[in-house]
């Protein structure tokens, strides 16, 4: 097994040669335990939660500690400008980091920062990037001038292998490497333009023009060859961004949808192609080479890179956060209220995990809130938040079933759904215990559903519903 | 002066809303906002947030002894005064804020035709917005179930003509009770004019008055 890794047609420094050893290394030890890393996700899951001591990065965010670097012989802002950046730039972090966005002390960022390292081991000088996960669902990641990354876990849930995920970090680095963030709000900031010139949020300095993007990729290129890594397989992460981790219907088998039921309103097609406008904007280098790339070999684009090519570190260390990026990408849809999404992915897991009972109570859980809403006949704004997260076409013609089913056939699916669920876990899953309960209320009424909140007072006295399910009772 | 006297009120309650004011003695308070809305461009499409931390003390105390003039113990959650081991409100908080606003967003202030109200107004829902229930562990926490997002936003908005840019100021509070999981009490208060703290002092009185009597 060390043999792979040192083997590699690499050319190696000293540190990188120790890197790759450590790497080897760590592979060896994880080798036996693959058994374990997937075992845990077959019965059920337990989402991340905010817990330990704050690292001291994301306390110095908070506080607006942190220093803003700006190294440009060509700066033409005035120093009243650069202080506005600096303001601008702290504030918007702050308000990402106060809203519970960002993990730490989890899983799944000490990986991604293992593999920054690994690419920060080749730029010299070392630029000081701190790497953090957020709870977004967007497939996206973005870097700030003071060195903040912050790549989002539906990225993380899409990517398929460590060389991806390298493309991805190694892009971001392009970005800060060049000044991107602090150049493109100088240029929305010229005197002369008085349109733009108040024009300095962070969304819109962070929208960088097609020339920043492909100097961007020419960068992420040229490291990713520098670290090792496979450059044809970091440029496939663009394809996958604008695809499903898992592109098959899982739905028709539960919901009777057709195409008869797409909604003209939503432009399924529309939207996709939006997307795809936008990934061309974000990293337009790549998609020009993968058109070509399609163009000259229709096989190409099915190519799979060998897995010595695509790992430094453990290909079960790659997996595992993955796994974990998926159930935490249902977990986040479900906070974000985007219902469709959560049943959508929570469905598509369901094939590998059939026993896993965190799925379950989410699916029952986001099936529960869609029925609620169509019953209050606010089911237009839920749709609305989902067609802003997503432009996937299962995702857009779920939400058309959503929007043309009635009341009364939505009550059924649901009710069905919900009762085979209760049976089998209704005494072991608070969730979908209290589920069925507010079911039960929904559609027969407090008095009848009472039994049912009993159930849970009885079953889960410790349970975070607990004091919801008493009071219920009473 | 006249611009000062312009505005609106609107009112959002649970049909029970009443019957609990009495139980209403003490609010914990989610990190009190006070932010700076800055619409530009010529499509007024351009939006620019600023947080304004000075403010926001000076809002905390303001709402702190408003809330005691009304027998109304508030407990303010002060994200300014976080220590590096305090996973309490990344936890437990931050989250339950943002259902709290996703939650109201999603269910926005209608009248009975459908319609987003512009004046003074005070509706009473049968069905109010409802929380997930996964927070009512919090009311044994913190011995009460009632959790609040208050905040002041400062709307400027572009020159029109030869006129100077025109603020507005909103006033938001939003009560949600952890264990009925529901939003029991929604408020939103727009001055057609920046205010001073004398105003703003009366504006939050006159809220907790509303909410406590």
């Amino acid at each position: 097994m060390l043999n792979i890794f040192l083997n590699k047609k690499r050319t190696q420094s000293g540190l990188l040669y120790f890197i790759h050893t450590v790497n080897a290394f760590r592979f060896l030890v994880l080798s036996f335990l693959p058994t374990a890393l997937f075992a845990q996700f077959d019965n059920n899951y337990i989402p991340i939660k905010a817990k330990g001591e704050m690292p001291s990065r994301f306390y110095q965010t908070l506080t607006g500690e942190t220093e803003i670097k700006i190294v440009l012989e060509d700066a033409d802002l005035s120093k009243k400008r650069q202080k506005a950046f600096e303001t601008t730039t702290r504030f918007t972090l702050q308000q990402i980091f106060l809203s519970g966005s960002i993990y730490y002390n989890d899983p799944c960022t000490p990986y991604v920062r293992e593999v920054m390292e690994s690419l920060l081991a080749t730029v010299s000088p070392k630029p000081q990037i701190d790497v953090f996960v957020s709870r977004f669902a967007s497939p996206n990641a973005a870097i700030w001038q003071d060195g903040t990354l912050i790549i989002n876990i539906g990225l993380l849930a899409r990517l398929e292998n460590e060389t991806q995920l390298a493309f991805v970090l190694a892009h971001e680095i392009g970005h800060y490497q060049n000044n991107h963030p602090f150049r493109q709000y100088a240029r929305q900031n010229q005197p002369d333009n008085i349109q733009k010139r108040a024009l300095d949020n962070l969304k819109a300095s962070v929208a960088y023009t097609q020339e920043k993007e492909e100097e961007a990729d020419a960068f992420a290129l040229e490291l990713l060859t520098q670290a090792g890594y496979d450059n044809d397989e970091g440029r496939k992460a663009l394809d996958l961004i604008l695809k499903d981790f898992v592109s098959e219907n899982c739905m028709s088998h539960f919901f009777p949808i057709d195409e008869a039921d797409m909604c003209s309103e939503l432009e399924v097609q529309t939207y996709i192609n939006m997307d795809r406008r936008t990934a061309g904007h974000f990293a337009p280098l790549i998609v020009k080479k993968r058109q070509e790339e399609m163009e000259h070999s229709a096989a190409s684009q099915d190519e799979v890179a060998s897995k010595d090519d695509v790992y430094m570190a453990s290909p079960n260390d790659f997996e595992a956060i993955r796994h974990i990026a998926q159930f935490e990408l249902i977990e986040n849809n479900y906070s974000e209220a985007d219902y469709i999404s959560t049943l959508y992915y929570a469905m598509i897991l369901q094939k590998k995990y059939r026993d896993n009972i965190y799925l379950s109570a989410k699916i029952a859980e986001s099936l529960f809130q869609l029925y609620f809403y169509k019953k209050r006949g606010a089911i237009d704004r839920i749709l609305k938040v989902n067609r802003e997260n997503n432009a996937q076409k299962e995702i857009l013609r779920l939400s058309c079933f959503m929007r043309k089913v009635d009341e009364d056939t939505l009550q059924e699916l649901v009710g069905t759904y919900l009762s085979t669920q209760y049976k089998n876990w209704g005494e072991v899953d608070e969730t979908i215990a209290i589920t069925m309960a507010k079911y039960m209320e929904a559609t027969t009424g407090r008095e009848e559903a009472k039994s049912y909140f009993q159930h849970c007072t009885k079953h889960f006295p410790q349970g975070k519903h607990y004091l919801y399910a008493k009071a219920r009772c009473e | 002066m006249l611009s000062a006297c312009r505005g609106a009120l609107r009112i959002d309650r649970s049909r029970d809303f009443n019957a609990k004011q009495n139980e209403l003695a003490k609010i914990i308070c989610l990190d009190p906002d006070f932010e700076l809305l800055t619409t530009t461009g010529k499509r007024k499409t351009k939006h620019h947030h600023k947080r304004i931390t000075a403010k926001e003390i000076q809002l905390n105390n303001i709402l702190f002894r408003n809330a005691k003039k009304n027998h109304i113990t508030l407990q303010i959650i002060d994200t300014k005064r976080m220590t590096t081991n305090d996973d309490t409100y990344f936890h437990h908080l931050a989250p339950l804020k943002r259902e709290i606003l996703q939650t109201s967003f999603l269910q926005k202030f209608t009248n009975k035709k459908g319609r987003t109200p512009t004046k003074q107004v005070f509706n009473t829902h049968e069905n109010a917005p409802a929380i997930d229930s996964k927070y009512s562990y919090l009311a044994a926490q913190y011995a009460t179930p009632y959790f609040a997002v208050q905040g002041i936003t400062i709307h400027r908005k572009p020159k029109n003509g030869f006129f100077s840019p025109q603020v507005d100021t909103y006033y938001y509070t939003i009560i949600a009770d952890v264990i009925q999981a529901e939003i029991v009490y929604r408020e939103v208060r727009r001055v057609d004019a920046p205010v001073s703290d004398a105003n703003l002092n009366a504006l939050i009185y006159d809220s907790f008055k509303i909410i406590s009597k």
